[in-house]
C-alpha cells in the first residue's frame, strides 16, 4: 500500500532516491544519514571490501560520505559532492557506521572498526578526530552509531561492549551506561541511536529486539517493542528515529515477504501504530538514468513477473532512519538497495469513500 | 589421556570438520569416539546467524562479481560453525556439483546453492539430486534453460550422468539424449538485472508447454519420463552408489585417482568402497547413514595423513589452530581469497568436474602459497592459538631440544613425521640448546620459529 492510514496518522509513500554507485550520484552500502542545518543530507557509505591486484594493499570500494539534497518530489534530488574514503588516516574510515550534525553544522562520522569520530565542516573538510572510547581498555569495541543533542553533546552506541557513551562536542568523555544483558538499561549489541526534542535518548537494542528510551544522563525510561514477528514486534532492530509529535520509527530485519526489512511505527507511549515494508514501485531518477542507458536492462525488466518485481520494491536490510521535521517525512536508508525510500507524514488526509 | 586417543580424535576432526584446538580435542576425547561421530552426524548446536555477518560486512549479502570475494561469508561459516560435518559436507557437494561464478556471474546464486548443501547435504541423495536439478545456478551453469522440447540441450543431462551420479561407461549417448529430453522445461523465471539497485534471486520454474511429453527410453526403461523419474532410475542404478562411495572415500578417507580415471583405475580400497556402497543402498541413499559407516570403519581410522589437504582445509584448519579470526573483521575478503591463491577458488571451480585433488593440489606456486600463509599465521605469537601452544610448552618448564620438538609436533596435530623429518627439526633445535623460560621473549621466538618450520613440512600438508 502506498498510503497507509492508522491511529489518526497517514503515511504516504513519496519516492525513492539513489542507486548503486561507488562514487557520484548513488550510494554503496549506505548505512546512515543525517541532515544539516543547511539542508544537506550526509550519507555514510560503508562500501565493500576489495583486494587490489597486490594482496598487501587492502582497499574498500565505495566508502565515502555523500552530500546530497532531497527535494519534495521525484527527480528533485541533487548530488553536491562527497568526501572521505577508506583508510585510517585523518578524515578516513574503515567501517563508517553513523553520522550526525551539530548545531554549528559540523559533521561527525563514526568508525566502527577504528572506534573514532571524524569531524568535518559542512563542506566536508576534515577538522579533527577523537577516540570514541572511554579508555583504551583493550576490550572489544564497535562504535555503531552516533547522535547529537540540542546542546551538542554526542552519544554513541557500542555494539561490541554493549553500552552507550556520552561525550562533549570536543570529544571529552562525560558518561556511559549499559552493559551486556537483557534487563532494563542493559543491551545486547546496541546499534541505532537518536534524540527526541525533549532530549531523551532512544537506542535500537539490536539483539534484544527492542528499543530502549533513556534520559540524557542514562536513566532508563521505557522499552518499546518486543521480540517476534507479530504486530509491534521487532526482530533485530537497526535504527530508530522520533518525529516532533513523539512518534517512534524503528527499522528492523524482520521478514517483509521478500527480504529482511520493515519499519515499525509506535506512538509516544510505545503503542504500535503501523508497519512499512517498502514501496519503491517506481525507480528513482538516478536509477532510471542507469536503466535508460542500457537497452538490455530495459528489455529484461519487461520480462519479469510481478512476484519478482516486488523484490525491488521492498526494503532490503535497512539500517538507517532519518526524520526530516522541516518537511514532515521519514527517510529510510534502504541499505542493500543503495537508496532512500521516503514517506510523507500527511496531515489532514481525507479518506475517499470506501464504495468507489 | 592416551596420545592415541587424541591422535584419532584429531584425525576425525580434520576429516569430518576443519580441525580442532587441543583444548577441544581433549574435551571430545572425554566423550568417546563413537559418541563424537554421532554428534557430528546429528548436531544440536544452532547454525550460525547470517545476520551477524550482515551486521558488519553488509556487502556479503549479495556480493558483486568483482573482485571475486564472494566466498567471504562461507569462510566465516567454515571457521565458526559448531556443526563441522555439516559444513564439510557442504564443501564435499561443492566439489561434486561444481558450479562457478565464472559463468553464472552471480555469487549470491552460488551462495544459495551452498546454503542448500548445508541444509540438505547430510540428507537423502535422491532429494539432493532433485534440488540440484531445480537450482537456478546449476540450470544456468549447464544450460538447462536452453533445453527446450523442440531443441534439446544435452549439457545438464550429460553431466547428471557423467559427473553427478553414475560416471562414464554406464550409459549410452542415447541415454544422454533421453535424459535431457526429460528435463526440458526445467528452467527459471526472469529476474531483475543487477543494476542499478543490486541483485535479486532467480526462482525455479517448470514450463509444461516447453516440456517434451513424448515417450523416452532411458537405461532400458520406457515411459513418458519427467526429470524426477530419471533421477529415480539413476539412483536405482548400481553404478550410482559406487560413484558416490568413491567420491566419499576420496574426500574423507584417502586420495584416489581423479574422476576421469575411475573407469580404468580400480579403487585404492575396493572393500571400503563396497562397504560404503552397501550402506548407501541399504539406507535408501541416506548420506548420514553412509557417513556413519565411514567414520566408524577401520579403513577410516587407519587412514591418518593419507590425504593431501585441500586449500580450504589448509586455510580454515590453520586459522582454527591459531585462532583470532572468528570475528568478521576487515580483511575477511583477503582471507577468503587465500584458498584461491593455493589453487581452490571457492564458488568458482575450474570446470563442472570440480577440482582435481590429492597430489594435483601441489605445484611450486601453490606450495609456496601454502607455506607462506601458514608460516605467517603460526608465526604470529599474538594469536590465541599460538599463545596456547606457547603456554603449554611453558608449563613443562625447561626442556631439552628433543622434547621441545616432540611437544610442538604433538600440539600441532599430533603430527606423525618421518624419522628424517624429525631429525631435520632437531638439527634446527639442537644448536639452540634446551628451551628455557628465563628469557620468555627468546623462548617464545624459538617456539614461533619451530612452528613455522613445522607448517613448512611436507607432513603438514596431509590431513
Amino acid at each position: 500500500m502506498l498510503t497507509q492510514v492508522a491511529a489518526g496518522r497517514t503515511y504516504d509513500y513519496s519516492h525513492s532516491v539513489g542507486r548503486g554507485a561507488q562514487s557520484g550520484m548513488g550510494f554503496s552500502q549506505p548505512v546512515a544519514a543525517a541532515q544539516g542545518p543547511n539542508g544537506v543530507v550526509y550519507v555514510v557509505n560503508r562500501g565493500s571490501e576489495g583486494i587490489s591486484n597486490v594482496s598487501w594493499n587492502r582497499i574498500g570500494y565505495g566508502a565515502r560520505v555523500s552530500q546530497i539534497t532531497i527535494g519534495p518530489e521525484w527527480g528533485q534530488e541533487e548530488f553536491l559532492g562527497e568526501f572521505s574514503k577508506y583508510g585510517d588516516g585523518n578524515g578516513e574510515f574503515i567501517w563508517g557506521s553513523g553520522v550526525a550534525v551539530d548545531s554549528q553544522g559540523r559533521v561527525y562520522v563514526s568508525d566502527e572498526w577504528l572506534n573514532q569520530i571524524n569531524v568535518y565542516d559542512a563542506e566536508g573538510n576534515f577538522l579533527n578526530r577523537w577516540s570514541a572510547l572511554e579508555s583504551d581498555d583493550g576490550g572489544e569495541h564497535g562504535t555503531a552509531n552516533i547522535a547529537i543533542d540540542a546542546d551538542d553533546n554526542i552519544y554513541v552506541t557500542d555494539g561490541r561492549s554493549h553500552e552507550v557513551r556520552k561525550f562533549a562536542s570536543d570529544g571529552k568523555f562525560i558518561a556511559s551506561w549499559g552493559g551486556r544483558g537483557s534487563d532494563n538499561g542493559q543491551f545486547n549489541a546496541p546499534w541505532g541511536i537518536t534524540i527526541d526534542q525533549a532530549g531523551n535518548v532512544y537506542v535500537a537494542d539490536h539483539r534484544n529486539h527492542r528499543v530502549q528510551k533513556f534520559t540524557a544522563d542514562g536513566k532508563w525510561l521505557a522499552s518499546i517493542g518486543s521480540p517476534g514477528a507479530g504486530r509491534g514486534q521487532l526482530h533485530l532492530p537497526t535504527a530508530v528515529a522520533v518525529d516532533p509529535q513523539g512518534d517512534v520509527y524503528v527499522a528492523d530485519w524482520s521478514d517483509n515477504g521478500q527480504h529482511p526489512g520493515r519499519v515499525h511505527i509506535f506512538d509516544a507511549e510505545g503503542d504500535y501504530i503501523i508497519t512499512l515494508i517498502g514501496d519503491a514501485m517506481e525507480l528513482s531518477s538516478w536509477a532510471k538514468l542507469t536503466v535508460d542507458a542500457n537497452a538490455d536492462y530495459l528489455k529484461r525488466r519487461r520480462e519479469v513477473n510481478l512476484q519478482n518485481m516486488e523484490s525491488e520494491w521492498r526494503f532490503a536490510l535497512p539500517t538507517g532512519l532519518m526524520y526530516d521535521a522541516a518537511n514532515n517525512r521519514l527517510l529510510v536508508v534502504d541499505s542493500q538497495r543503495s537508496r532512500f525510500q521516503i514517506y510523507n507524514k500527511v496531515s489532514g488526509y481525507m479518506v475517499p469513500q470506501m464504495n468507489l | 589421556m592416551a596420545n592415541q586417543d587424541i591422535a584419532l580424535m584429531a584425525h576425525l576432526m580434520r576429516r569430518a570438520g576443519f580441525g580442532a584446538t587441543r583444548e577441544e580435542l581433549e574435551a571430545l576425547c572425554e566423550k568417546g569416539y563413537e559418541n563424537v561421530v554421532e554428534e557430528l552426524l546429528n548436531p544440536t548446536e544452532e547454525p550460525l546467524d547470517r545476520f551477524e555477518m550482515m551486521r558488519y560486512q553488509p556487502w556479503t549479502w549479495r556480493p558483486g562479481t568483482l573482485p571475486g570475494m564472494g566466498a567471504a561469508e562461507w569462510l566465516w561459516w567454515m571457521l565458526n560453525t559448531r556443526r563441522p560435518l555439516e559444513e564439510k559436507m557442504t564443501l564435499f557437494w561443492h566439489h561434486i556439483f561444481a558450479t562457478g561464478v565464472s559463468k553464472v556471474d552471480h555469487y549470491d546464486e552460488i551462495q544459495n546453492m551452498i546454503t542448500m548443501f548445508r541444509e540438505k547435504g547430510m540428507g537423502n541423495y535422491r532429494e539432493l539430486l532433485v534440488e540440484i536439478a531445480r537450482n537456478p545456478a546449476m540450470i544456468y551453469w549447464l544450460d538447462n534453460n536452453e533445453n527446450h522440447a523442440d531443441a534439446v540441450n544435452e549439457n545438464w543431462g550429460r553431466e547428471l550422468l557423467e559427473l553427478f551420479s553414475m560416471g562414464v561407461g554406464n550409459y549410452t549417448e542415447v541415454d544422454v539424449r533421453e535424459c535431457s529430453r526429460a528435463f526440458t522445461g526445467w528452467t527459471f523465471e526472469a529476474k531483475l538485472p543487477r543494476g542499478p539497485l543490486g541483485r535479486h534471486d532467480w526462482h525455479f520454474e517448470y514450463r509444461p508447454e516447453d516440456h517434451d511429453n513424448g515417450e523416452k527410453t532411458f537405461l532400458g526403461e520406457t515411459g513418458n519420463f519427467n526429470g524426477e523419474d530419471i533421477i529415480d532410475i539413476v539412483c536405482q542404478h548400481p553404478a550410482t552408489a559406487g560413484f558416490v562411495a568413491r567420491h566419499l572415500y576420496n574426500f574423507f578417507v584417502a586420495d584416489e585417482a581423479q574422476v576421469p580415471a575411475w573407469q580404468v583405475t580400480p579403487p585404492v580400497d575396493e572393500d571400503a568402497i563396497d562397504a560404503l556402497t552397501d550402506a548407501f543402498i541399504d539406507s535408501g541413499y541416506d548420506m548420514k547413514e553412509t557417513l556413519r559407516v565411514l567414520f566408524n570403519s577401520d579403513f577410516f581410522k587407519n587412514a591418518r595423513f593419507a590425504k593431501l589437504k585441500s586449500p580450504a582445509e589448509v586455510v580454515v584448519g590453520t586459522l582454527k589452530l591459531v585462532g583470532g579470526a572468528e570475528f568478521p573483521a576487515p580483511g575477511i575478503g583477503d582471507l577468503s581469497r587465500q584458498p584461491n591463491y593455493m589453487g581452490q577458488d571457492l564458488l568458482n571451480p575450474p570446470s563442472v568436474e570440480g577440482w582435481h585433488t590429492g597430489a594435483e593440489w601441489i605445484n611450486s606456486g601453490s606450495l609456496m602459497r601454502r607455506i607462506n600463509f601458514t608460516a605467517d599465521m603460526v608465526g604470529d605469537v599474538s594469536r590465541p592459538g599460538v599463545q596456547s601452544i606457547v603456554s603449554r610448552l611453558r608449563s613443562q618448564g625447561d626442556v631439552g631440544p628433543e622434547q621441545f620438538v616432540d611437544t610442538c609436533l604433538d600440539l600441532m596435530g599430533p603430527l606423525d613425521v618421518s624419522a628424517d623429518t624429525r631429525q631435520e627439526l632437531l638439527d634446527h633445535a639442537v644448536p639452540g640448546g634446551s628451551l628455557t623460560w628465563s628469557n620468555e621473549a627468546a623462548a617464545t621466538e624459538r617456539v614461533s620459529e619451530l612452528l613455522q618450520l613445522i607448517v613448512s613440512l611436507r607432513d603438514y600438508q596431509y590431513a
